[in-house]
């Protein structure tokens, strides 16, 4: 394009380029690199110093030298781009090839098994290029140049379908088949990127529903794959950044707001719909032949384990639950569940952080090389560091079950292989009875390296400042449904004074006892129960409330009694409690199905844009028991929709209140927002405006969850910090 | 677009200078502007010189600022007394 | 950077604020009228120095967002002719119009250029080409000037395919309006730029006719901490005037070239202000003698019926009067974000809303 004379030379720590030419050509030169980058690509920088360069009569691109101590980077999975698409109509080896890829796009951390990233270190080591990809392969100008899965029809994996007893390959007839079987209101076990997932039309009620049964599975929503973004947009309501990161090569879950229904069953009457967009070549193949413009797409498990990924395992497991399966001839590496996001306010909520983000780094402002950080137990993901990058792992799972801690381990062992990682410092949750304490008490006497445990919410706190690079005191506030606390108490709802190092506790919600312990979590009847108690004790009629309608009166009395006598009641000041009490008071969801789901129904009620609130009290703690009481007030006269709205408002405004408070007494003005129970889209708008109003500068997580997911990288920076590593 | 920056005049040709902000050179119309000389300030808007910066008003505004700063450190030190 | 970091001085800011502390004995609300002020006022974090008694609204000194619709509908409808150029400063790009932008037509295929002056777009039009070239003349009393040099340049060397699109307006009878409607306001944080061009004499009405203090304002934080500290003694004393903070560029007559300029390419005309309404003489139209340059009245457009629906719940025209601020939006952070704006404010990084949506801190 521009005439210009020089070489490549592709380096572990960036790439070099010698070009000669007059200033003005370099620089648009320049300019191109960054403008044409292919969409995966990230052009972190681009320096131009001017040299004396000579004797280049073309433009090469130098064989690289491997420098087996540089450690590189491992892309996430990139979704199928638009020109592997049409070549699957137009390239005349690959047409209809269903593992089409290029340097673009396809398979990356799910069938990496090491480093420097090569075929041999893939899970593509068995098939070996024929001549004709070879010679793609090698050849500079070719799209597919270098590209480590290449393959063809000839050379390449193949997909094979079991129907009952008959196995059938060749991809035509298997797409005929699983493409009926959906069509007549059948499910189909689908072998994806990074997993097994269960596949079956989301229009027909009878096929989901059927689906959720066989799969055991509570009332969780299912997510779904539509055909294409038209379809997207008549289902669901969309913004432009909604638009955009549905689109996007990372191609991850979207939860959008409903316009017009799928099967019941599928969100069981939640307003918003978890979609996706096809990132594999067969979805796009198979929306060809579907009826349907949109299936369900739910991960190949049982409640709690992680996603199936082994052959046999599926065969086993899964062939019950549909009575088919479509598989293929490479071995998944790295086990990857979908990822799950959010827009609010504009900006990202990773709700789940799987394929498509995963390995991907976090840049830090410090170092913290050496350091594992074990995560906590909900929606667990560990950490390690590496120079000043973070390196998450994908979403584990809650680690409850053995083969989930299987899963843990095993991905931990696998991150220290393919980082080429030593751990010097170990951090972990100070819960005493998580998995991954246990694990990090193991690790710490086996490898006799510092163990440091840290506070919860600090960590979640602490993993919002690593990703915005603050390094200084902060007003973090932590809201989520649990967390150990020092005291021995659970804490949830924490206004903390927080540096990277340490932190005091400025205040928090009121501490409710927990009827129950966790069946309180389950049963959100007993919060409600136990906030009514606590405040109004014997002077409300809990009997004639339709909150406790669906409960026996001898339940009634017995929590009641428990709460009396301290029995089987520890003490929470989780926010996850206040929301699941609300709910199941105005008679949203006295039993949960899944969990947060009280708080979902919640928010998923709101349809009101009023701006007023219900009264509460800030006194030594936050007390919402004015709150619950206009609540009961309201519900005589007051629809559902309204009502959630103002207590959202109510909660909104108390946090607020509490901030300004805080920066009266220390003068600081950063607001630091995590946990969990900031993935309420209303909740966390309305507090974002009203901090905004009050000129507070207010940072939230966007690179990692808020949830528990992202609590391991505020544990790797604050073990990393104390310990003088991280200065 | 309601920027204008100061910047400095380091070559005049006819009705066009060559202005610098901290290094990087800008073209600015003189059309608005009268006896502008190479070393001057000027306040460069949408590519045009729109008003001179007056070296000696710039100067007073700061001695002003900082009597007053003066005359605060006195008082409190004198408060302190 | 001289004649900019001296007025950054840490020391300087903290004596400033502490002076107004100690002066503000009442409460004072002052509204500032630029978006060149109301970017710096946030930026620097200004609100948080001063005491819970000063309080500073933001008025309609965006250029960009009281622009109306029927301007963006025009270009956009002048784009899309064939023989068209249409040449824009970068704000106007992504503003909404009735269904749609500039930026989204030039996606479409339009050919619409990003100019940083308009010489700029002089130049397109001097380079051969045998298309129109429309430029969008948008700003006030501190962008006009250069517009009416670029058209008398296009007159003397005899351009035949430049013309203007004007929606240069002039602030003070903005801010007339402002006063007259109402709002409580001790006094304006007037804009140094403008003053530049037009003399603080232009502002004088606002200390003499109606008594409010006024105060012309540089754009670092020492200048409108000094300027604060400046009108709050003007309340006090009850002796508004237009007094000159940024005496570094601005004079009582202002820049007699450029006023004389603008007054010989236009003429003052009636205009409508998104939020305000109509306001008589605010707006500067092309005169007869330099019709030929007025794109409206040399390219006719097809007659269309512009069917303009403001968001129901967008209160941009609230926001530019002053009368509320961007938190007070349901839509704001939430629905309204840079990224998927659904008014003017949001737009403009010199709008209101845009600038508040910069405390939330993105990577």
């Amino acid at each position: 394009m521009y005439g210009l004379n020089g070489e490549v030379d592709n380096r572990t720590n960036g790439v070099l380029i010698k070009v000669d030419g007059d200033a003005e050509t370099v620089f648009k030169f320049r300019d191109q690199i960054i403008e044409l980058s292919p969409a995966a690509s990230q052009v972190k920088s681009v320096e131009v110093i001017e040299k004396k360069v000579s004797g280049f009569k073309n433009f090469r691109i130098v064989r690289s030298k491997n420098d087996v101590n540089q450690v590189t980077e491992i892309s996430p999975d990139i979704a199928v781009c638009a020109d592997c698409i049409d070549d699957l109509s137009y390239d005349p080896k690959r047409i209809d090839y269903p593992f089409i890829n290029c340097t673009n796009c396809g398979p990356r951390f799910t069938i990496i098994e090491g480093l420097p990233y090569d075929r041999d270190k893939t899970s593509m080591r068995k098939f070996k290029m024929c001549s004709n990809c070879a010679s793609e392969y090698h050849d500079v100008i070719d799209r597919r140049f270098h590209a480590q899965p290449i393959a063809c029809n000839k050379c390449g994996p193949i997909y094979t379908y079991t129907d009952s007893e008959v196995t059938f390959s060749g991809i035509e007839e298997i797409l005929s088949r699983i493409s009926a079987r959906i069509n007549e209101g059948k499910s189909v076990a689908v072998k994806g990127m990074g997993g097994y997932f269960l596949m079956c039309n989301a229009l027909d009620n009878n096929a989901v529903s059927e689906l959720r049964e066989k799969k055991h599975r509570d009332s969780k929503p299912f997510a779904v794959l539509f055909r294409d973004i038209s379809s997207v947009r008549e289902y669901c309501f969309t913004d432009a950044a909604e638009e955009n990161e549905i689109m996007s090569w990372r191609r991850p879950i979207l939860i959008l707001k409903q316009k017009k229904n799928l099967a019941s069953s599928v969100n069981s009457g939640l307003d918003t719909i978890g979609s996706m967009l096809p990132y594999m070549p067969l979805h796009h193949m198979l929306f060809k032949k579907l009826k349907t413009p949109v299936v369900v797409l739910t991960s190949g498990n049982f409640f709690n384990e992680p996603i199936i990924t082994d052959d046999i395992t599926a065969l086993n497991h899964l062939m019950p639950v549909t009575g088919s399966i479509l598989s293929y001839n490479r071995k998944i590496i790295n086990r990857t569940d979908d990822s799950v996001v959010r827009i609010i306010g504009g900006n990202i909520s990773l709700i789940r952080r799987s394929r498509g983000y995963v390995p991907t780094p976090v840049d830090l402002d410090c170092n913290v090389d050496g350091t594992i950080a074990l995560g906590a137990e909900q929606k667990n993901s560990f950490c390690i560091g590496r120079n000043k990058q973070a390196i998450m792992s994908q979403y584990i799972g809650d680690l409850k079950t053995l083969s989930t801690y299987e899963f843990f381990k095993e991905s931990i062992e696998r991150f220290h292989r393919l980082f080429f990682f030593k751990p010097q410092l170990i951090a972990c949750d100070l819960h005493p009875d998580y998995l991954s304490t246990a694990y990090a008490e193991i690790f710490e006497k086996e490898l006799n390296v510092p163990l440091v445990k840290v506070q919860h919410h600090h960590a979640h706190i602490a993993s919002c400042m690593a990703e915005n690079r603050i390094n200084e005191k902060v007003i973090g506030i932590s809201m989520d449904g649990t967390g150990y606390g020092p005291d021995g108490h659970t804490w949830g709802s924490e206004f903390l004074i927080a540096d990277l190092k340490g932190f005091t506790r400025y205040t928090h919600f009121d501490y409710i006892p927990m009827p129950g312990g966790d069946k309180a979590v389950d049963e959100p009847w007993r919060m409600a129960l136990s906030y009514l108690y606590k405040y109004f004790g014997d002077n409300i009629d809990y009997e004639v409330l339709p909150a406790f309608r669906s409960v026996q009166p001898t339940q009634i009395s017995l929590v009641r009694e428990m709460i009396d006598k301290g029995i089987n009641t520890p003490l929470t000041s989780g926010a996850g409690r206040l929301f699941d009490a609300a709910s199941a008071l105005i008679g949203l969801c006295p039993v949960s199905g899944f969990d947060s789901e009280a708080p979902m129904r919640l928010e998923s009620a709101i349809n009101s844009t009023t701006e007023s609130h219900y009264p509460y009290e800030i006194g030594t703690t936050v007390i919402f028991a004015e709150t619950f009481k206009a609540v009961i007030d309201d519900m005589r006269s007051q629809d559902v929709s309204f009502i959630s709205a103002k207590f959202h408002n109510t909660v909104a405004l108390a946090i607020a209140e509490v901030s300004e408070r805080m920066r009266r007494e220390t003068s600081i003005n950063k607001v630091v927002l995590s946990g969990g129970v900031f993935q309420n889209k209303y909740l966390l708008e309305k507090l974002i405006r009203i901090l905004i109003g009050k000129n507070f500068y207010i940072y939230t997580n966007q690179l990692v969850p808020a949830n528990d997911g992202g609590v391991s990288l505020g544990q790797l920076i604050i073990a990393s910090k104390n310990i003088g590593l991280c200065v | 677009m309601c920027l204008s920056i100061p910047a400095k005049v380091v070559e005049i040709n006819g009705n066009i200078a060559e202005v610098s902000v901290g290094g990087t050179i800008f073209k600015a119309g003189l059309q608005l502007v009268e006896n502008v000389e190479i070393g001057d300030y000027i306040l460069l808007h949408t590519g045009f010189a729109i008003q001179k910066v007056s070296e000696k008003e710039a100067l007073e505004t700061l001695k002003l600022l900082t009597e007053m700063e003066n005359a605060m450190n006195q008082e409190t030190s004198d408060e302190a007394c | 950077m001289k004649h900019v970091d001296e007025y950054r001085n840490k020391a300087l800011i903290e004596k400033l604020a502490a002076l107004i502390k100690r002066a503000a004995s009442r409460s004072y609300i002052f509204m500032e009228v630029c978006g060149g002020h109301t970017a710096a006022i946030h930026r620097f974090g200004i609100p948080s120095l001063l005491p819970d008694n000063v309080r500073l609204l933001s008025g309609p000194g965006c250029p960009v967002c009281v622009t109306n619709n029927s301007f963006i509908d025009k270009a956009i409808a002048y784009s899309k002719m064939e023989d068209v150029i249409i040449t824009t400063f970068g704000d106007l790009i992504r503003i909404p119009g009735s269904s749609s932008s500039l930026e989204k037509e030039k996606a479409r295929g339009a050919d619409i250029r990003i100019v940083f002056s308009g010489l700029e777009a002089l130049e397109i039009a001097k380079s051969g080409s045998d298309k129109k070239v429309i430029f969008l003349g948008i700003g006030f009393e501190t962008t006009a000037p250069g517009t009416a040099v670029t058209i008398k340049e296009a007159a003397d060397v005899g351009i035949e395919n430049f013309y203007v699109l004007s929606a240069h307006k002039v602030m003070p009878p903005a801010m007339e309006t402002i006063i007259k409607e109402g709002i409580a306001l001790d006094g304006f944080i007037c804009p140094g730029h403008v003053a530049a061009i037009t003399g603080s004499s232009a502002f004088s009405f606002i200390a003499d006719k109606y008594r409010l203090g006024c105060v012309i304002t540089g754009f670092e934080p020492v200048d409108i901490l000094q300027a604060i500290y400046m009108l709050i003694n003007q309340v006090n004393n009850d002796s508004p005037s237009a007094e000159i903070q940024y005496s570094r560029a601005v004079t009582r007559q202002g820049n007699v070239i450029a006023q004389r300029l603008i007054y010989e390419v236009f003429i003052l005309s009636d205009e409508q202000w998104r939020g305000l309404g109509v306001i008589p003489a605010s707006g500067l139209t092309l005169r007869k003698e330099y019709g030929r340059y007025d794109a409206e009245s040399s390219i006719p457009l097809p007659p269309s019926v512009n069917v303009y629906e403001e968001h129901a719940l967008c209160i941009c025209g609230e926001i530019l009067r002053g009368l509320k601020i961007p938190p007070d939006c349901r839509l704001f952070a939430g629905t309204c974000v840079p990224q998927n704006p659904v008014g003017a404010c949001m737009v403009s990084n010199e709008g209101a809303c845009n600038t508040y949506y910069k405390y939330r801190r993105n990577e």
